[in-house]
């Protein structure tokens, strides 16, 4: 499997474009050009020059360096998010597909009703609820998303705990705790890496939507949904502000939705191949 | 797929906002149409309570005098006379004037305006011509008397401002009341409302038998635009005409069309001063040290060339030296960080990393602004990192108009960007707002020492007839107030305004809340 995975152009292409943009967040003061706080009002909207490779913002802003700080918020803040929402789900997902009877019921019903609202709107009325603040954001990306990681995990806990190998290691008396950690968690990581691949662009996607909205990240941080909110401010007179955060999003989002079909394409080779 | 949301996403920022109205750009242009913009709905255009949009209370309405650039001018009042004591003022009512239903409109009608003001007389006491009336009423048809209790020296400027004193037709009062609502906006003015759909559109049409002769423009359609840009791109398909108003449009829009040959731009004369209300009961901002480092370290210049292109210029005052007594001679805050950190310095505060602390509390402060506000935000965040270099940390929160006024009033602030009210209420009458929780003046100035004798001295001028001893006053409130350091003037404010070249006499009045529509024509 990881071998076919490695085959791929598309994927390693994927993989470097998302390695870059962690390598370039994590030491972004390094390699940025301008300090991103600084502002100069009499150099606004520049464009571009050898000082300010992507010219300046509404407040005389490095736009690249503000580019490559908000990798910070706009990348990890993701990241933190899925970790949160698969460790959530994961353990609700196994807890329910393992155990069965009431504890199922139980973590099933409530991930029913948490399916059935719809998620972008359930995101708005929790932050709405809990105050505007990124960290807020972010238990709402968490309280919302962490059903669909159950309900898909559970299903393939069920699957796998009828499988011979696990009936076998319970029949000479392996304890719950070591079949799930052995037998199962294994098993399933592969289908989880690939559904939370998928979803990290989604997160991302969602926190800049909110950032963009003003409920996310607040300014002066430098987040790209927040840039593109800025942007838009000044979209008739001064359009290619929207240019840089716009299509870093793009890339950004691309690269991980192309990485996550090219895993699931490694992992099911019969659909790869008509 | 995902990227599909993104790329929509983006073509919708682009695109979203004029797809809806394709149809109404083909139309060719009547000559008697206008299409107007605003950023929020007419709503409540009672004329006695202060709830809805001022331009549409101004076309619909009439007052007894109005104020131009060239003193008081009769309107619904054809002349009046004032008594040598200052007390008695005698209206001559115009004759041959109706209601948009067809009611005449006489001295009767108008002492019944003034009583429902009276009912609700708390609630008008801003103005201090409410506080001192005694009575008012009408003589015969055509003549309609004020008696006050003391000589008022602003009394004709507060009867011309667009409300309270605005006249309706007494049959669409709620049992000769108004403080709860009436039954339709009826006035006189040059314009009736036709009809609107909340947070859509309003339609004025012409009053026909509008005595100072029907308006050129037939029919004034008001569509609702909150964002700066849309309305921006609205004006460019030909959605709209005309877009008129002080927070209406972006220094960036202005200079991109001040060239353009299919739209005009105007500015007015600068009508009030922008700026920052800092809170003298917040327990960092009661130290002057602080106040005075803020005031110093706001460089006036930037913010006027930088993000006004200097349309706006830097104000060194809370009233510009043009307005009426503000000639006032005060030493300016000059832009210089040093001395800000030698007052920092001296307070006490003293530098831990990146902010400065004094026994254990930081040096954290939070800038409120109007999220409706084109500009605002521009301002704070270049603050924010303009007071970052000397140790303030301040953090800016954007808010809808509404929950933005309603912080201010109740005191509810660190900073609040402000405005003067501009003329004809600035100075009396919103220096007589500083006396009660009418914005956040009342509650930013509780921690100065001198409020009482401030307050007390606003009161003396309010009353005073001898002009020196009122200027003795003004002087001595427009000092305190410059040198408590509690006020942070920023720049002179214009009105402004951008249209299609083939619209004509878009002109600027006295009050800035005004649009003249009754003056244009295609």
């Amino acid at each position: 499997m990881i071998k076919q995975f490695f085959q791929s152009r598309l994927s390693i292409a994927c993989l470097v474009i998302i390695l870059l943009f962690t390598l370039a967040g994590i030491f972004a003061p390094y390699i940025a050009p301008n300090d991103p706080y600084e502002t100069d009002l009499m150099n606004k909207f520049s464009s571009y020059t050898r000082e300010h490779p992507l010219g300046t913002d509404q407040l005389g802003r490095c736009v690249l360096s503000r580019l490559i700080h908000g990798i910070r918020p706009t990348l990890f803040l993701s990241l933190l998010a899925m970790a949160g929402t698969i460790t959530l789900g994961l353990v609700m997902g196994i807890l329910a597909g393992y155990f069965r009877g009431w504890v199922d019921e139980v973590i099933m019903r409530v991930v029913d009703v948490m399916l059935s609202f719809p998620s972008q709107i359930m995101i708005l009325a929790v932050v709405a609820l809990l105050g505007i603040d990124i960290r807020n954001v972010i238990l709402a990306n968490i309280f919302v998303k962490w059903a669909w990681y159950a309900r898909m995990i559970r299903t393939t806990v069920i699957q796998y705990t009828g499988k011979n190998f696990v009936l076998f290691s319970k029949s000479i008396g392996s304890g719950s705790p070591y079949i799930l950690t052995r037998h199962l968690l294994p098993c399933i990581a592969s289908e989880l890496v690939v559904l939370a691949t998928l979803d990290t662009g989604w997160t991302i996607l969602n926190i800049s939507t909110l950032s963009f909205l003003g409920l996310g990240v607040q300014a002066p941080t430098p987040e790209w949904g927040a840039m593109l909110n800025e942007a838009k401010n000044v979209v008739t007179s001064n359009p290619g502000q929207m240019v840089a955060p716009g299509v870093a999003i793009v890339i950004l989002i691309a690269a991980f939705n192309m990485l996550g079909d090219c895993m699931r394409d490694a992992m099911d080779p019969r659909e790869v191949r008509n | 797929m995902k990227i599909f949301t993104a790329l929509t996403l983006a073509a919708l920022i682009f695109t979203g906002c004029s797809s809806e109205s394709g149809s109404e750009t083909s139309e060719p242009r009547t000559n008697d149409r206008l299409t107007f913009v605003n950023y929020r709905d007419i709503r409540d255009l009672n004329p006695h309570l202060y709830a809805g949009e001022m331009y549409a209370q101004e076309i619909l309405f009439e007052r007894l005098v109005v104020l131009t650039a060239d003193g008081y001018a009769p309107s619904l009042a054809e002349s009046w006379e004032i008594s040598e004591d200052g007390l008695v003022y005698t209206f001559k009512i115009r004759e041959g004037v109706t209601f948009h239903d067809g009611e005449k409109l006489d001295a009767f009608a108008v002492e019944k305006n003034f009583d429902a003001l009276i009912e609700n007389k708390a609630r008008h006491t801003w103005l201090e011509m409410m506080r001192l009336l005694v009575s008012a009423e009408a003589l015969d048809e055509n003549t309609f008397q004020i008696t006050m209790e003391a000589p008022y020296y602003p009394m004709l400027t507060e009867l011309a401002v667009t409300r309270p004193f605005a006249i309706m037709s007494p049959a669409a009062m709620k049992d000769g009341s108004t403080k709860d609502g009436v039954e339709a906006y009826i006035g006189t003015g040059p314009y009736k409302l036709d009809s609107y759909v909340t947070d859509e559109y309003a339609i004025f049409t012409a009053y026909e038998d509008y005595w100072g002769g029907a308006p050129a423009i037939k029919e004034i359609y008001v569509k609702v635009i909150p964002d700066n840009q849309t309305r921006i791109l609205a004006l460019e398909n030909g959605e709209i005409d005309l877009i008129y108003g002080k927070n209406m449009l972006d220094a960036d829009a202005i200079n991109k069309y001040s060239s353009s040959d299919r739209f005009e731009v105007a500015l007015s004369e600068p009508t009030s001063t922008r700026h920052i209300l800092l809170n003298t009961q917040n327990e960092i901002l009661q130290d002057i040290n602080v106040r005075m480092a803020i005031q110093h370290a706001t460089n006036k210049e930037a913010i006027s060339q930088g993000i006004f292109y200097g349309l706006e210029k830097p104000a060194d005052a809370l009233y510009s030296p043009t307005v009426p007594y503000c000639n006032v001679p005060l030493t300016a805050y000059d832009f210089n960080m040093d001395k800000a950190e030698e007052y920092l310095e001296a307070g006490g505060w003293i530098l831990e990393g990146d902010t400065r602390v004094k026994e254990g509390r930081a040096l954290e402060l939070t800038l409120r602004y109007n999220s409706d506000s084109v500009t605002e935000k521009s301002i704070a965040e270049y603050l924010q990192s303009e007071y970052r270099k000397i140790g303030i940390s301040l953090s800016i929160l954007g808010e809808e108009e509404q929950s933005y006024r309603d912080n201010m009033k109740s005191g509810a602030f660190d900073l609040v960007f402000n405005i003067s009210w501009g003329m004809p209420y600035d100075p009396q009458s919103s220096l007589a707002a500083m006396l009660e929780r009418v914005y956040g003046d009342y509650e930013a100035q509780l921690g100065i020492e001198a409020k009482p004798e401030i307050d007390k001295a606003i009161h003396h001028i309010l009353t005073s007839v001898d002009e020196a001893e009122r200027q003795e006053l003004y002087n001595f409130v427009l000092r305190e107030l410059h040198y408590s350091a509690c006020y942070l003037p920023l720049t002179y404010e214009s009105n402004k305004a951008l249209y299609v070249k083939e619209l004509k006499n878009v002109g600027f009045t006295q009050s800035q809340y005004e649009v003249p529509f009754e003056k244009m024509n295609f």
